[in-house]
């Protein structure tokens, strides 16, 4: 469980998470940041490793951190401490990980972080929209324009071109026509929407109006489009009766943490646009639409549950 | 580990080993506990990184066994906190018997690497990697700069994530 990390990489990796947690980091810090990720692979395991130990860290309600650790030590035990001597046997090992993944959406050629949307538009002139926790890779040669979402949800706008447009995704790569696009991935599978335009897989068509998931064996579920699923482009929320337990369940992308509720109210059903941008506001509309009542354990650690009374 | 190192330990354990359980067992009162930790001493004996010279060896198993025997209490320490803690979470959210376990451990190892940082870089460390706050609201909570701030938080996590 050692974190083998040199000094000076494990005191640059804590510097850029310091900053990147800062209020006051900004695109150009982004980039440095991405450029020193760049610059050497123990730097994206140093990284890596820091975010695994974060994701541990969040997994724990914190009022049982703070009430277990900050826990006054008893004074027999700090004359204890006082009267021992340290020895150099204790290893670095702490909340060491024992492999590192690889950090899929950071070293992406784009990035939307959680809780923030991206637009770009590529070289043609397409628009490609990231949703939040997002990354995607954009690889135009003479020979096609190749998106690749890497993580996340995106929406693009095809714009006609003499290079085919091929949208890739975990489970396989769409050829695009002109058009308007929602691809999302899910753990396992993906789903595209088509708003306009065709989308085709392995020869087979889906055709403006409709959404499909796709694995390994052409289209599944082919259905008409729920146009509301796009909403988020234009920073909303919509639910039509949606249950309560799915709402939190999507509003909970946009959040760090944990967002659930109690089986009592999974099934309540909720209706409306909300906005994106402040889910600490939808959160409190909830209370006003239904009889619920948000409790917040940390900013992390949020559940809905029946009001009482 | 080297071979002059686990000659040592063994030449250690053969000698010293009835009379350190006994020296465990009369702070402990419990023959166990004190068998258990006896193991303890000796496996960290095992990893440590250079052969100790052994003047007094009685003094030097003395030196570790109290180690030992201080995480055994801090343990038992938290034990009791986290299930006070546990105590106050309304039963629906409560972890199952195994997630229980899985978090006891997480915090066992945090409390470990932060021991011995001052209370305040351990509380703003705290409330920005488990609570999420924001460096100015860590801040405004504690009563601090927002410098200083960053420099807690830099010193806590060079601990927690590196243990430097």
């Amino acid at each position: 469980m050692n974190s083998s990390f040199g000094a000076e990489v494990a005191e640059q990796a804590v510097h850029w998470l310091i900053e990147s947690q800062g209020d006051d980091f900004d695109a150009r810090q982004q980039h440095a940041l991405q450029r020193w990720l760049e610059a050497d692979g123990e730097h994206q395991r140093a990284w890596a490793h820091i975010q695994q130990v974060n994701q541990r860290l969040r997994g724990v309600a914190s009022p049982v951190v703070h009430a277990t650790l900050q826990a006054p030590p008893s004074p027999a035990r700090r004359r204890a401490l006082k009267a021992l001597l340290l020895l150099g046997v204790a290893s670095a090992s702490g909340l060491a990980v024992q492999q590192h993944s690889p950090v899929p959406g950071l070293l992406a050629d784009y990035r939307s972080p959680v809780g923030q949307r991206r637009r770009l538009t590529l070289d043609d002139g397409s628009q490609l929209q990231l949703n939040t926790g997002s990354a995607a890779d954009v690889r135009f040669d003479s020979q096609q324009r190749l998106l690749r979402l890497v993580e996340g949800e995106l929406q693009v706008e095809v714009v006609n071109d003499s290079r085919p447009m091929l949208l890739r995704s975990a489970e396989g790569v769409l050829r695009l026509e002109p058009g308007r696009f929602n691809l999302r991935q899910f753990s396992g599978f993906s789903q595209l929407a088509v708003y306009s335009g065709r989308a085709s897989l392995d020869g087979q068509s889906l055709l403006a109006g409709q959404q499909a998931d796709f694995a390994n064996a052409g289209w599944q579920g082919i259905a008409p489009l729920q146009a509301d699923r796009g909403a988020w482009v234009d920073g909303m929320l919509v639910a039509a009766q949606m249950r309560l337990a799915d709402f939190l369940d999507d509003l909970g992308r946009y959040r760090h943490g944990r967002l659930s509720c109690s089986e009592q109210v999974a099934n309540l059903r909720i209706s409306g646009s909300y906005p994106l941008d402040d889910s600490e506001r939808i959160l409190q509309m909830l209370e006003v639409a239904l009889p619920v009542s948000v409790r917040r354990f940390t900013r992390y650690w949020v559940t809905v549950e029946r009001r009482v009374g | 580990m080297s071979s002059a190192l686990s000659a040592t330990v063994e030449g250690l354990y053969h000698e010293h080993h009835s009379w350190l359980t006994g020296w465990l067992r009369r702070r402990l009162g419990c023959p166990h506990s004190a068998a258990d930790l006896a193991q303890d001493t000796y496996l960290r004996l095992l990893q440590a990184r250079e052969t100790p010279q052994l003047l007094e060896p009685r003094a030097f198993l003395a030196t570790v066994a109290k180690r030992v025997l201080c995480n055994h209490f801090r343990r038992q320490e938290l034990e009791r906190a986290y299930r006070k803690a546990l105590a106050q979470v309304p039963e629906q959210f409560a972890p199952c018997e195994e997630q229980k376990a899985i978090i006891f451990e997480t915090l066992l190892e945090l409390d470990r690497l932060l021991d011995g940082l001052p209370p305040l870089v351990k509380r703003a460390f705290l409330l920005a990697q488990v609570d999420g706050l924001g460096q100015s609201e860590i801040a405004r909570e504690l009563g601090i700069s927002l410098a200083t701030v960053k420099r807690y938080l830099s010193k806590a996590a060079l601990r927690c994530y590196f243990a430097l």
